[in-house]
């Protein structure tokens, strides 16, 4: 059985599905060189004629490359974790990049003793770049004071000052998490359903794993590369269309 | 040099100290050390403590205290001896002011103490007076430019302890902004003189909160300085120190700067010191106090209610009757007030609120991206409905965020409006036509919501309604002694009648004017409600008194009437209410009026206005009704009490308001 599954998704990514793919086959890389066996798939989820070039030139050495017509990049995720053979998947958006070690370090602690069974992994870093800051040059050791980028800790949710209520407020981890592909078919993404405002695909699902009693945690020492667009929010294009995230029921702030 | 007198006169040195006072070529009095020994020869003794004491009571007498002084002379105040004292024995010689309000002058042998003027007391052997030059008390003017030097360098006394103690210094500050270098400035005396303002950040550790002064919140307790600059608190906390990040993490995302070149935009070198943020830290992160929050969310709420403030008459009365209501149809409720008030500023303590209620002050959870908060909020609660009442954080959450919003409750939208827009309508006017597509409108009239509908109603979720009034109705018991009182008090009446007059608070008065001027044989008096702002008295008509709330139960019997020339919903509002005590209305021919009361329960005087028709129109009713027999009187206080029974009790209201909110359609 092949150990992870790793899925990059793609829809209208263009140029920057070019480093995206060659940070994934640096992840890829240092995955079999660890031991592990790794199936690399590309999903093209509605994506416009330059983005299916890119991913054709520059990713030849994708084991899968698959084209959907969902629009919607929870349903395209949900279809890639039917299409996956790995145990474990790993999901990566087509415009960020990875630390290297990412895969193999999740895939260590997924599997060492004494870790939950079911959990899903998380970087303890993002380093989150604005191509902006070459406008705003650094100060020796200092940042620009207007300096867009910047660093991100994951918290796990055992942490003693983790509220499981606070995410109804705001996401806490980022989209690219490792977890058993068993996990995914359990707990799909849901579809954006704009007709209702609600979405939000990774935050809804955290909610929901979260509330199930499944245990986010962090993979020490990896960092994923998370670029900034618009206005620099994680969250500007949630906010632009003035999505929701899903609040299941038996989901609220009683606790 | 302890206390040594200047060389110039009094009158020169206080010429040369208010030269400096207006900003004038000879900067801020001088800082002379001061004194307190005493010059038994000419201010000790038991004749000084004569003087002392009566140059006191003059002053006290006066309005004039030792603020000024104290606050002008450090010296003074940090040696915490008696300022008028000091003033008498050395200030007048050293140059120094008093008070802005006074002069010293020398005294001649026709000088006599009157109002102005006060005692003699000597200085150097010589006579003086203090004479009230200005009848202004109002220190602002004149403490203000003098206030800040001092705070500043007091400010910047402590801004450095709080750095040292902090182990932050200014290299950030200097090399972040290079043309403080250039400046010639001393980098902390340039951060609170000019950076401050301008928005610079003088170090990452060191965050600042900038509030109101004396604007204490829980989690400001922890500030590791406060300075007091202006009306602003200054409150800075050292951020903690954050673990490096591991460079085996920085090694691995510098390995994919060969596939991004856009990865270190913002300079490698400073990869250690970018900001850092951790995730769960919601306030650091997002300044969002969650844990505020959640310390007031115990279990479920049916409805969420979102309230500019409490303190408003409009508001308070709104939200009191909603959340009654909403009891009674089985919800808790989450009133979320978006601004807290002041409440100096804002007329009173909030009013309580009915019913089973948790109020959150927004501003204290939620500083920035609130309307988006707001709305998440709500998507979390998942209340039955929710209200917006006059509050532009909550519409502007309906309009941003309206169609998620609208999938998990009911949203209805409440507006202060008669339809009279803008102006009685100025958020209807901006936000109804935003939020119709998503909410229910309610307004405050029908005529209000027939004017929503033809200017929205297409886009219109649902047509604009009316939200009905609830009103407190006497007990039939009590009715039948007030109208046994209004009989007797209508056998017994002479000849003059008694009238009431209620507008809005601070308007009105020149058409009472008119009106009690073409009456002199009439009294009238203006109601003032509990928490109407009191009118000042000379805004008020010769021969007019203020009838404050406590006194109206008792004195209605004796009144011919109250009248209600203003058309406007707290009017209305009136109207409603007196009608319970069998009060004759006289209204203006209003819409307003028109919706609430039938003629035949009040006299309508025409037409509506503030000129001299208007005054002829209200001088004509109070005839009428003044020419009414007791039993004309009776059917017509009668008929006002059981309409307003029949259209806004507790039992009507709540059908009301159900209705309008859909509640039972599902």
């Amino acid at each position: 059985m092949t150990d992870v599954s790793v899925v990059v998704v793609f829809h209208g990514e263009r140029s920057l599905a070019v480093p995206a793919l060659a940070s994934m086959a640096d992840l890829v890389d240092v995955a079999r060189s660890a031991g592990l066996t790794v199936e690399a798939i590309a999903v093209l989820d509605r994506g416009d004629a330059l983005t299916r070039r890119v991913v054709e030139a520059a990713g030849a050495w994708l084991d899968v490359r698959d084209e959907v017509e969902f629009g919607d990049l929870g349903l395209a995720r949900n279809h890639a974790a039917q299409r996956a053979g790995g145990e474990y998947l790993a999901f990566l958006d087509g415009d960020d990049l990875w630390g290297s070690d990412w895969l193999a370090a999740a895939y260590r602690s997924a599997t060492a003793p004494g870790q939950p069974p079911e959990a899903i992994w998380h970087p303890e870093y993002l380093l989150l770049f604005d191509r902006e800051d070459f406008g705003r040059p650094n100060l020796g050791e200092l940042p620009h004071p207007g300096t867009h980028s910047f660093w991100l800790a994951h918290q796990p949710s055992t942490d003693p000052g983790f509220d499981r209520r606070m995410l109804l407020f705001e996401n806490a981890w980022s989209a690219n998490a490792f977890a058993p592909r068993s996990f995914h078919l359990r707990y799909p993404y849901r579809a954006v359903d704009r007709d209702r405002a609600h979405g939000i695909e990774d935050w809804s699902w955290n909610i929901e794993t979260v509330w199930a009693g499944v245990p986010h945690l962090v993979v020490p020492g990896t960092v994923h590369l998370i670029r900034l667009k618009g206005n620099g929010s994680l969250n500007a294009r949630n906010q632009a269309e003035g999505l929701l995230p899903y609040i299941p029921d038996g989901v609220g702030l009683g606790g | 040099m302890v206390g040594e007198a200047t060389t110039d006169s009094p009158r020169g040195a206080l010429a040369r100290v208010r030269r400096a006072l207006r900003g004038g070529e000879d900067g801020p009095p001088p800082a002379v050390p001061v004194r307190d020994d005493a010059h038994e020869e000419e201010t000790g003794g038991d004749d000084f403590a004569d003087v002392l004491a009566s140059v006191s009571a003059f002053l006290t007498g006066r309005d004039i205290d030792a603020e000024f002084y104290l606050a002008l002379n450090v010296d003074i105040r940090r040696a915490g001896i008696d300022p008028l004292g000091h003033y008498l024995r050395f200030g007048i010689a050293e140059g120094r002011i008093f008070h802005p309000a006074l002069s010293v002058e020398p005294a001649d042998g026709s000088t006599d103490p009157s109002e102005d003027v006060s005692p003699v007391f000597r200085v150097d052997g010589d006579p003086f007076v203090l004479r009230i030059v200005d009848e202004r008390r109002d220190l602002d003017a004149y403490l203000g430019p003098l206030n800040r030097d001092e705070e500043l360098r007091m400010a910047s006394v402590r801004f450095r302890e709080f750095l040292s103690e902090s182990g932050i210094d200014a290299t950030y500050y200097m090399a972040a902004h290079p043309d403080i270098g250039r400046s010639g400035l001393e980098p902390v005396e340039h951060y609170l003189r000019h950076g401050i303002p301008e928005g610079r950040l003088f170090h990452p550790r060191a965050r600042l909160v900038v509030s109101p002064a004396d604007q204490d919140q829980p989690e400001w307790e922890d500030a590791d300085v406060v300075l007091r600059i202006g009306t602003n608190d200054y409150r800075f906390f050292t951020l903690p120190l954050l673990e490096a990040v591991a460079d085996t993490v920085i090694d691995q995302a510098r390995d994919q700067w060969t596939h991004e070149p856009s990865l270190f935009a913002f300079g490698l070198p400073a990869v250690q010191h970018l900001r850092m943020v951790v995730a769960g830290n919601y306030p650091a992160r997002l300044e969002f106090d969650v844990g505020e929050l959640l310390g007031h969310l115990d279990g479920s709420f049916g409805a969420v209610v979102v309230a500019s403030d409490l303190t408003g008459e409009y508001s308070a009365r709104r939200v009191s009757d909603l959340t009654w209501a909403l009891a009674r149809l089985g919800m808790r409720t989450l009133v979320v007030r978006t601004d807290t008030p002041v409440e100096d500023d804002r007329g009173g303590p909030d009013r309580a609120l009915d019913g089973d209620v948790v109020v959150v002050d927004w501003d204290r959870v939620c500083r920035v991206n609130r309307v988006t908060m707001l709305a998440r909020l709500v998507n979390a609660v998942k209340p039955e409905v929710m209200l917006v009442v006059d509050a532009p954080t909550g519409f502007e959450a309906v309009v941003e965020l309206g169609v998620g919003l609208s999938s998990v409750t009911r949203l209805a939208c409440v507006y202060p409006s008669t339809g009279n827009l803008p102006q009685d309508g100025g958020s209807a006017a901006r936000y109804a036509g935003l939020t119709a597509p998503y909410a229910r409108t309610f307004v405050t009239t029908r005529a209000g919501a027939g004017v929503m509908d033809d200017l929205w109603g297409p886009a219109a979720r649902s047509a604009a309604r009316a939200l009905p009034q609830r009103v407190p109705l006497a007990d039939e018991t009590v009715l039948r002694v007030r109208l046994e009182d209004r009989m007797e008090q209508m056998a017994q009446r002479a000849d003059g009648r008694h009238w009431l007059w209620w507008s809005p608070p601070g308007s009105g008065y020149a058409l009472l004017e008119r009106v009690a001027g073409a009456r002199p044989a009439d009294r009238f008096d203006v109601l003032v409600r509990d928490g109407d702002e009191r009118p000042v008295r000379d805004s008020l008509p010769v021969g007019v008194r203020c009838v404050g709330p406590d006194d109206v139960a008792a004195s209605v019997a004796e009144i011919d009437g109250i009248v209600l020339a203003h058309p406007s919903a707290g009017s209305a509002r009136m109207a409603l209410e007196m009608s319970q005590y069998l009060v004759p209305l006289v209204l203006s021919d209003a819409e307003v009026f028109r919706e609430v009361l039938d003629p035949g329960a009040a006299v309508f005087a025409r037409p509506d206005g503030v000129g001299d028709e208007s005054e002829v129109a209200l001088s004509d009713a109070l005839d009428h009704l003044a020419g009414l027999g007791p039993d004309e009187v009776g059917n017509l206080v009668s008929t006002a009490w059981s309409l307003v029974r029949d259209r806004h009790s507790d039992e009507a209201y709540l059908v009301e308001l159900s209705g309008a909110l859909g509640l039972g359609d599902d």
